[in-house]
């Protein structure tokens, strides 16, 4: 779908209420720089985190004298550092997602750009990758409220093109990507591989995953019927079909026992899974739906 | 698809097709009627034996299913194209509601093959194949089948011929494996088109074989083909087989042949003469021993037709006619300029009065030149049903259309131009067209061509020389001593003249006698010598009353005649060949008396006047002269004077010389031979029947040209080999034909034979069955198709 028709991905009002909102990690990781939250690394922050002994070599501006005048032990007080933290969003861009009015890819990326934008307010490292059957666009971690354009640049930029290979992306991701910190994986999963595989690589460096599962409402409640010729867009497979009843219903219980896969799949590993459908408005999705999931407060 | 299940479905398709073929064979065999031979080859090898059992129309168009099959079949597979984000889901589900690609691919074409199979099984079924086991014992049965005219009428659907061969195949699909069964069509002759056989195909093909006719009805000939084997005469083969020297006491007993005993089924509407005992004299039952007439022939009557006075609706013309009209003085008719009244008989057949508009079309050389119409109003039928008498008798109470008689008084035409009536009903709305025109053609004077040989005959001169009979006839004379010249012989043999007469002389060799009728003057024809014995003053009488030569001849007792001579078959024969006449009894070269027939005797017993046959000629002898044989100036008798003499001449003329004098009408019904007697001379016919091919007939050794081939209605065109054009007419016109409501009953003789009761014959339900579930499955196919994926 052309750029000039679709919607803006963010407007003022609703950046108004993102600014409000900040992402939780439930996982503390390491950061690469002082950021705005806490770090499990021990650092110079004022919350109070531990003792330890001192040994040779320790800052003697963190020995606790008060505990050696009563105890005539030397012990180092630990504070937890605060950190920024890595947000990865990674946004399909497969031919598939140009479905639904709106498109599935747009609906994703004005997702996309409300979580960099809350990301971004609180000085966290957002980083934006568009993967179809590997790692199509990305755009390198940017910090600041300022980056925001950036961002937005690049999401409009994205262009649907390709078909799905989750494995192979996910797989070139976690190699790649460095940092740990939050994955928002934006995606329909109509992957004919599955998403197994590619999950368990995000999963192994112990990501802080988010599922986004978008599917259009076509997908969803099919209003198709008689006789057709199926074409997948992306590999142009065809299926011949005889649309009525039974099928529609074998459809949806299908489509139910996919999505149940997909969240059992995420809940024993950990991982977040949040199903969408391009009619829910992605306000309410970020504004209410996130932030009951807890990714955001 | 993928191709491995494409080729399953070419395989699948190929051997359904294969198995398919034999049948089709079959079917196309039975439809084009070569099945006979095959059928007699099976039931020989295999005791099977096949034919459809449905009429043809259906059979084709059952044949056009499996290919509507296949096409709906390729229609069905022409999907819409749509594009979808993924297949992805769709294929599972797919996938989960066919477990695996085979069975996939079974569901795509399952249904296909199984319609295309379960079509084969039908059409094997639709062939009735049946197996030729054993039974107890054969019937015998014969079916009479009547295609006469008013088997043409339409009352039943599309006729009742039609009916009747349905029913008659009904018959014999019934019939068991052993009965043996024959046809026999009947129409005003019968023919058995299938002896006994039990082949059901060639009986079946011996029904099919029937064509409407336009003949009349006679069952006579039909009951004695049909009775033929089932009630065998004694023949003289017993008293030949007796030895002449049987002991007394101790005879060979011959046995007679033992009749076989059959079920005649006759399908017809009834309408033939009521069959008398005398006509059925001749049937073997009688002889054989039966009281009966039909002896072992148990007859089942199916009226062809709707029962009931009230359904018989039908209009025809009975009668048609032309008279001479001259209603002044006779003596001023010409014979070749004449008006004609016509008269035309209408009959109605319906139970209630009937209008009909009658026309009459008068047609010159085929060419419309005056036509004629009157509205008719015809009177109801009057109809009565039979009554019992109170002593036990019944009777028929009188069935009489409502006729009407119309007379068309023509304005005066030249009859030498072969004029052609045509009348006809226009929108008679009835169930029978055969009788609705009548066609009448009126013959154009014939003139006889007259050789008179002998010596000069003031008496016959005086005759001939008139006017009156230079019209009727062309006359030419040669002298006796012509008689062995070929001025006589060649036209003798050729067949030139119509009448030869012989004053006081004759050709001696009898091989010389011409070929035409002759009158011979105070002699007589070889063999015979004129005899010498003479009759003085004879007075003639009558001994044969209503000869053609003495019409209208009231008076000859005031004839007085000097002298005859004594002339006896026998006796007066020439001596040279009396003893050909004398040989034993089966010696071929024995000769016999042609018939002789005494027209006028004189007192005693003794022939003045005799007509021998010769061949298909007929000699007429005058024993005594006009003009005496010495002197040739003296008459021999007073006859001249009487009025009877140029009426006798007239008649010779008539009779001997073949006139036609116009108003003669050529017609006859269909079926009849038409007999054709043309001026001598005329050596070729050429015949143009209606919407047929013409016919040549040559001359034979007859004087008159025989055609057989009458069974159409209309005008027969006669074109003849000196260039002139004749017609003649072949017409209906039979009251028995025209009333179309079957009988309720027939007679045969003294016994009456009702209409059979509707047997309850075992319809081929499953047939029907089987093509609802033909339907049925089809219907579910499509709604399957319509619930479930592909």
């Amino acid at each position: 779908m052309p750029a000039t028709q679709t919607p803006p991905l963010l407007d003022p009002q609703f950046l108004a209420r993102l600014e409000q909102l900040e992402l939780v990690s439930r996982k503390i990781f390491l950061g690469l720089m002082k950021g705005e939250r806490r770090s499990k690394r021990k650092g110079q922050s004022v919350e109070f985190a531990d003792y330890r002994n001192y040994v040779k070599g320790d800052d003697l501006r963190f020995l606790d004298w008060n505990l050696y005048a009563r105890l005539d032990r030397l012990f180092i007080r630990l504070f937890m550092e605060e950190e920024d933290l890595h947000l990865y969003l990674l946004v399909d861009n497969s031919l598939s997602m140009d479905f639904g009015t709106p498109t599935k890819l747009h609906y994703a990326k004005q997702v996309a750009a409300a979580l960099a934008f809350v990301g971004l307010v609180n000085m966290d490292r957002v980083a934006v990758e568009a993967f179809s059957e590997r790692l199509t666009q990305s755009m390198p971690a940017a910090r600041g409220r300022r980056s925001l354009w950036r961002v937005l640049d690049f999401l409009n930029k994205v262009e649907p093109g390709g078909s799905s290979n989750l494995r192979e992306a996910l797989r070139t991701f976690s190699l790649k990507s460095s940092g740990k910190g939050i994955v928002i994986l934006l995606s329909d999963f109509m992957d004919k591989g599955g998403y197994e595989d590619a999950l368990r690589y995000l999963v192994a460096r112990q990501y802080d995953i988010y599922l986004i599962h978008v599917l259009s409402q076509e997908e969803i409640e099919p209003e198709l019927m008689g006789d057709l010729k199926l074409i997948d867009v992306e590999d142009f497979d065809e299926a011949e079909v005889t649309v009525g009843g039974p099928l529609i219903k074998k459809y949806k219980q299908n489509l139910a026992a996919y999505r149940a896969a997909l969240q059992d799949f995420c809940l024993k590993r950990g991982v977040t899974y949040l199903f969408t459908s391009n009619q829910v408005p992605f306000d309410r999705l970020v504004l209410t739906y996130l932030r009951q999931r807890g990714l955001v407060k | 698809m993928t191709i491995q299940s494409r080729r399953w479905f070419l395989i699948a398709l190929t051997a359904v097709f294969v198995l398919s073929l034999p049948a089709l064979i079959l079917c196309f065999m039975a439809l084009t009627g070569t099945d006979a031979d095959f059928n007699e080859w099976l039931q020989q090898n295999f005791k099977v034996t096949f034919s459809l059992v449905l009429p043809p129309l259906p059979t084709i168009l059952l044949l056009l299913i499996p290919p509507l099959i296949i096409l709906l079949y390729f229609l069905k597979l022409k999907r819409k194209p749509m594009q979808v984000p993924s297949t992805f889901l769709w294929k599972k589900a797919i996938e989960d509601l066919h477990v695996n690609s085979l069975f996939q691919w079974l569901r795509q074409n399952i249904l296909l093959l199984l319609q295309l199979l379960l079509f084969v099984a039908f059409l094997y079924s639709l062939l009735g194949f049946r197996y030729h086991g054993t039974s107890t014992r054969a019937n015998h049965y014969i079916l009479l089948i009547d295609n006469s005219a008013s088997m043409s009428a339409t009352d039943v659907s599309p006729s009742r011929l039609d009916w009747a061969k349905q029913e008659a195949l009904r018959e014999i699909d019934h019939a068991g494996d052993r009965d043996v069964g024959m046809v026999i069509v009947f129409n005003s002759k019968a023919t058995t088109l299938q002896g006994y056989t039990n082949n059901r195909a060639k009986l079946r093909d011996a029904v099919r074989s029937i064509e409407p006719t336009q003949r009349t009805t006679r069952i006579q000939e039909a009951l004695s083909l049909a009775e033929s084997l089932a009630n065998p005469v004694r023949t003289t083969e017993a008293q030949v087989m007796r030895p002449p020297d049987e002991i007394e006491g101790a005879e060979r007993e011959v046995l007679p042949p033992e009749g076989i005993k059959a079920r005649v089924h006759l399908f017809s509407d009834g309408r033939f003469a009521p069959v008398s005992d005398s006509v059925l004299a001749n049937l073997g039952s009688r002889e054989v021993g039966f009281a009966t007439a039909l002896g072992n022939l148990n007859l089942h009557y199916h009226p062809a037709g709707k029962p009931g006075v009230e359904h018989a609706n039908n209009l025809g013309i009975v009668m048609l006619n032309a008279l001479r009209y001259n209603p002044g003085d006779a003596k001023l008719a010409n014979l070749d300029v004449a008006r004609l009244q016509i008269l035309v008989r209408v009959a109605n057949y319906r139970p209630r009065p009937a209008q009909a508009k009658l026309r009459l079309d008068v047609l010159q050389n085929g060419k419309l030149i005056h036509p004629e119409q009157k509205l008719l109003q015809l009177p109801k039928r009057t109809f009565s049903q039979r009554k019992t008498l109170e002593d036990g008798s019944e009777v028929e109470e009188k069935d009489e259309p409502g006729e009407t008689t119309v007379t068309f008084l023509l304005p005066a035409f030249d009859l030498r131009g072969s004029l052609v009536l045509h009348a006809y009903l226009e929108n008679a709305n009835d169930d029978f067209d055969t009788d609705d025109a009548a066609w009448l053609a009126i013959g154009a004077v014939r003139k006889a061509k007259i050789l008179i040989v002998g010596p000069p005959n003031a008496i016959l001169e005086a005759f001939f020389e008139q006017e009156a009979a230079e019209r009727l006839a062309t006359v030419e004379r040669l002298s006796a001593a012509d008689l062995t010249k070929d001025a006589y012989l060649k036209r003798a043999r050729s067949g030139d003249v119509d009448l030869v007469i012989f004053d006081r002389c004759r050709p001696e060799p009898e091989s010389d006698m011409p070929q035409a009728n002759t009158l011979f003057i105070d002699d007589v024809p070889p063999p015979w010598r004129r005899g010498t014995e003479p009759v003085k003053n004879p007075f003639l009488l009558v001994s044969k009353k209503d000869h053609p030569l003495l019409r209208w001849i009231t008076t000859l007792y005031d004839v007085g005649i000097a002298e005859a001579f004594l002339f006896h078959p026998e006796k007066s024969l020439d001596p040279k060949l009396k003893p050909d006449f004398d040989l034993p009894e089966g010696d071929p070269k024995r000769r016999t008396l042609p018939p002789l027939t005494r027209i006028l005797e004189a007192g005693g017993g003794v022939p003045m006047m005799l007509a021998i046959q010769r061949g298909s000629y007929t000699d007429v002898v005058l024993t005594f002269p006009f003009v005496n044989r010495e002197i040739p100036a003296q008459v021999a008798t007073n006859w001249y004077r009487e009025p009877s003499l140029p009426l006798f001449f007239r008649n010779v003329l008539y009779m001997l010389g073949n006139v036609d004098d116009a108003v003669r009408v050529l017609s006859a019904q269909p079926g009849e031979p038409m007999i054709l007697r043309p001026e001598a001379g005329i050596q070729k016919l050429t015949i143009h029947p209606p919407g047929g091919s013409r016919t040549t007939l040559e001359r034979g050794p007859r004087p008159e040209f025989t055609h057989a081939d009458t069974d159409k209605i209309g005008v027969y065109k006669v074109e003849r080999d000196d260039g002139a054009t004749r017609w003649f007419t072949v017409n209906l016109l039979d009251s028995g034909e025209s009333n179309i409501q079957p009988r309720d009953e027939i007679a045969i003789g003294s016994e009456r034979v009702a209409a059979g009761e509707e047997r309850p014959q075992p319809r081929d339900l499953w047939k029907w069955i089987l093509v609802a579930a033909v339907l049925l499955l089809l219907v579910e196919w499509q709604v399957y198709n319509r619930r479930v994926a592909v």
